[in-house]
């Protein structure tokens, strides 16, 4: 199997995994965004214009998946794919704990400016799952992916 | 120079454009007010398949994962109830093999129930071949015309008075007192057999129509009603013909052989 196909079945089972977990929130609780995951993973190796068309896909994905306004979540997500791509150029992400910070920070910005979007448009409250309970599981998860050495060879992280 | 000017202005380009496009999706579902826009729809046409599959898809492995975790568990349990089958029907044919030996112990101890052993204490000294006492008595419940055998079950002869507690007095065959209804058992050919305290009984007056070899075995034929029918007594060793009747000696087997060990058979 060539890196580029193992990249694309790591993303769909991503894709896999974000659909299941968006039907079962409510049973199990654990809210991770593994589509952003996929953005990040992108963000650090590809070029401009792939991250930002990703970044779309995978914001309006994730408005399907949400069943809000489509557009919130490509807007939120285009804006920081363009953050992470001149971001990362800057950062040692063979340190566990940037990529924690990044991916952590990363997310809670994006949700930030999808959550003032549904404020405008529903006058919805700030949500503390969205914007902190969500990307520490998130970055987690993207930290003990990292650390495992065949996917970091893999997805070329470094 | 100018080149990469141009393509980061490109880029910036992309960036606003796809910016704007989002922008314009998110207006357009504001002005709509939450009605969906055509392109939404199309989104949700394109999309809702994938995601239909995909959760049908999860429905089904983990329907599939959890009959395959029963499936395990099943045939695990199955085994172990095989191995415990196996492990029954072993205990069950030792149990039974425990109770044939038991059934034939109970049979043997049944036959035994009817034998007294008893030990040989001491011998006549003035007529060796008469008789002699044992070391059982009324208390081990012997009585008096119980048939005395030897090891090998071959007759020896009878108790007679006196029978006290502890010891009663054995009469060999071989006494000159009394007799046995014995017959020779080639041709059935009965008579009293008599001892005359010495190594051999005998035959008298047998009529001579049927012929006797030496070596004919000899048992008793029941019909004195003191010892039971076809014990073995002993071998024919000489035969005198006389007119119309002949003599029969007869060697009994106890003779030459110990009889320390003896048993009586109970008489119910």
């Amino acid at each position: 199997m060539t890196k580029k196909q193992f990249r694309l079945i790591f993303a769909i089972l991503l894709l896999f995994m974000q659909i299941v977990i968006n039907r079962s929130l409510n049973e199990y609780n654990i809210n991770i965004d593994f589509l952003f995951l996929i953005l990040v993973f992108v963000s650090f190796r590809d070029n401009f214009i792939r991250t930002i068309i990703v970044a779309t896909i995978i914001g309006w994905i994730t408005d399907v998946l949400s069943s809000n306004v489509l557009g919130v979540y490509g807007f939120s997500r285009v804006v920081i794919a363009f953050l992470l791509f001149e971001i990362v150029k800057y950062i040692d992400f063979k340190k566990l704990s940037f990529t924690f910070i990044i991916v952590f920070s990363s997310l809670s910005i994006s949700n930030l400016i999808a959550n003032i979007f549904f404020l405008f448009i529903y006058n919805y409250s700030f949500s503390v799952s969205l914007l902190v309970f969500q990307p520490l599981l998130t970055s987690l998860l993207a930290v003990l992916l990292i650390t495992s050495g065949k996917l970091q060879k893999t997805l070329n992280v470094y | 120079m100018e080149r990469r000017k141009g393509l980061a202005e490109k880029k910036k380009l992309f960036f606003i454009g796809v910016l704007f496009l989002n922008l314009v999706l998110i207006s357009n579902s504001v002005v709509l007010k939450n009605n969906r826009s055509i392109l939404q729809n199309i989104f949700h046409s394109f999309f809702s398949p994938f995601q239909i599959v995909f959760q049908k898809s999860v429905d089904f492995i983990s329907s599939e994962l959890r009959s395959y975790v029963f499936l395990k568990n099943s045939f695990k349990k199955f085994r172990e109830i095989k191995k415990k089958q196996s492990l029954l029907k072993y205990e069950n044919y030792i149990l039974r093999k425990k109770l044939e030996d038991f059934e034939s112990l109970n049979e043997a101890k049944k036959i035994f129930d009817k034998f007294i052993d008893a030990d040989l204490i001491s011998i006549d000294s003035n007529f060796p071949l008469s008789g002699g006492f044992i070391n059982k008595g009324s208390i081990l419940g012997v009585k008096k015309n119980m048939v005395v055998l030897n090891n090998d079950m071959e007759l020896v002869g009878k108790i007679v008075e006196p029978v006290t507690f502890f010891s009663s007095k054995v009469r060999f065959i071989t006494n000159s007192v009394g007799g046995i209804g014995a017959y020779i058992d080639k041709n059935k050919m009965e008579g009293l057999l008599k001892g005359n305290n010495s190594r051999n009984c005998s035959f008298n007056y047998l009529i001579e129509n049927k012929p006797v070899t030496v070596g004919d075995l000899v048992v008793t034929s029941g019909t004195d009603l003191i010892y039971p029918p076809y014990l073995k007594i002993g071998n024919v060793v000489k035969i005198e013909k006389k007119v119309l009747v002949q003599n029969v000696i007869v060697k009994p087997f106890f003779i030459e052989k110990s009889i320390k060990k003896l048993f009586l058979i109970k008489n119910d």
